[in-house]
């Protein structure tokens, strides 16, 4: 297992593990693990758009997380 | 314009800043004045004032954000896009007008709907049903007649947009889909203009300054297709107050963007959130 740090930002924190926060928490994730087994393990929809960042840098589902990473997880939004 | 700037010394009175110290002014109806007896534009006259050290009055809290008279010359002789005229936009044009920016562009086909008045400032009981173009336009010459504006009531496309920015420096993105603000970045990209991204929903606002040839939307709107051409704002409504947040923090990357002062949001997305009480910057760069 790796120990990773997360935070889910915005209509997205109430997957927090931890209840209902933006609040950055450590988890721990299987070794290998990749950005969809970790929003899979978090029980965020696959069908829920998201934008993913690792050490706040821009990553794709198929990234494997490393330990010690942090990563940030938002919902798109796009009103004017 | 030798004139012009002899005239505008023979208007010059002596004014003391809120610092106390003593500077030369120029009142907003001796401005005015002088345009109609020399038949020339107020901006004119304001940027003959700026150049012999005058200041017009207007601009006095301005100049410790300019840097002084110079800077506030070249906001007066910059020229801004806004695109969309909703909440982020109506808010933004006004901003600019007040800064002094000199040639603003104001994109938007709709008019105003009573779902409008909870968060677009331009929006009134009385002029619902009007063009946000026009609506926008009579703002800012009440605020600052010293800005000429350029009104396009149609809302932008793939055939209007190259000739909609033509001749700007720079294009706010205050759009409300997707679809039209990827077509600015990549029309902004070709024409070799920098844009200010702004976006909001409900709690939630974000903000980046895109240079030609940075990822910028692409990088965070990575899921992005024609299918999806809107965000979570769909579902949780704007309120009042996070279109003004995020319309004056895009304002403010266009004036140090402009003045060439500061960091910019360049490479990087500013995500405001309220309920949390918290920002966050993130990288975009791979």
């Amino acid at each position: 297992m790796i120990t990773i740090e997360v935070a889910l930002f915005a209509t997205l924190r109430i997957y927090n593990p931890n209840g209902e926060s933006s609040e950055p928490f450590k988890m721990q994730v299987p070794e290998g693990s990749t950005v969809t087994n970790l929003l899979a393990i978090l029980k965020i929809p696959p069908g829920e758009s998201k934008q993913v960042f690792i050490n706040s840098c821009r990553q794709e589902l198929d990234y494997i997380l490393q330990e010690g990473e942090r990563a940030a997880i938002f919902p798109p939004i796009a009103g004017g | 314009m030798k004139e012009l700037a002899e005239a505008v010394k023979a208007f010059t009175e002596e004014g003391l800043s809120p610092a106390g110290k003593v500077y030369h002014k120029i009142s907003l109806s001796a401005v005015q004045r002088l345009a109609g007896q020399l038949s020339c534009s107020i901006k004119e006259v304001e940027i003959s004032a700026l150049s012999s050290g005058i200041v017009p009055e207007r601009y006095e809290r301005n100049l410790g954000t300019t840097g002084g008279l110079e800077g506030q010359i070249l906001l007066l002789n910059s020229r801004v896009a806004v695109l969309g005229l909703g909440g982020l936009g109506g808010l933004a044009a006004e901003l600019l007008a007040r800064m002094g920016v000199g040639t603003i562009t104001l994109i938007d086909g709709d008019a105003f709907s009573e779902s409008n008045l909870n968060r677009q400032v331009l929006s009134t009981e009385e002029n619902l049903q009007q063009k946000k173009a026009d609506a926008a336009r009579e703002r800012i010459t009440k605020i600052n007649a010293a800005v000429e504006t350029i009104v396009f009531k149609e809302m932008a496309a793939e055939h209007n947009i190259k000739k909609i920015l033509q001749d700007c420096h720079l294009a706010l993105d205050c759009l409300d889909n997707l679809e039209t603000r990827f077509l600015l970045q990549e029309t902004c990209q070709k024409l070799g203009i920098p844009m200010i991204h702004g976006a909001i929903a409900q709690f939630y606002g974000q903000v980046s300054t895109i240079f030609p040839g940075d990822p910028g939307l692409k990088a965070i709107y990575s899921s992005f297709n024609k299918g999806q051409n809107k965000g979570i704002e769909t579902e949780l409504g704007n309120p009042a107050t996070t279109p003004a947040l995020v319309a004056a923090w895009q304002v403010q990357e266009a004036v140090k963007l402009l003045l060439k002062k500061g960091e910019l949001l360049r490479n990087r997305l500013l995500f405001i959130d309220t309920l949390q009480g918290s920002c966050e910057t993130i990288l975009l760069e791979r």
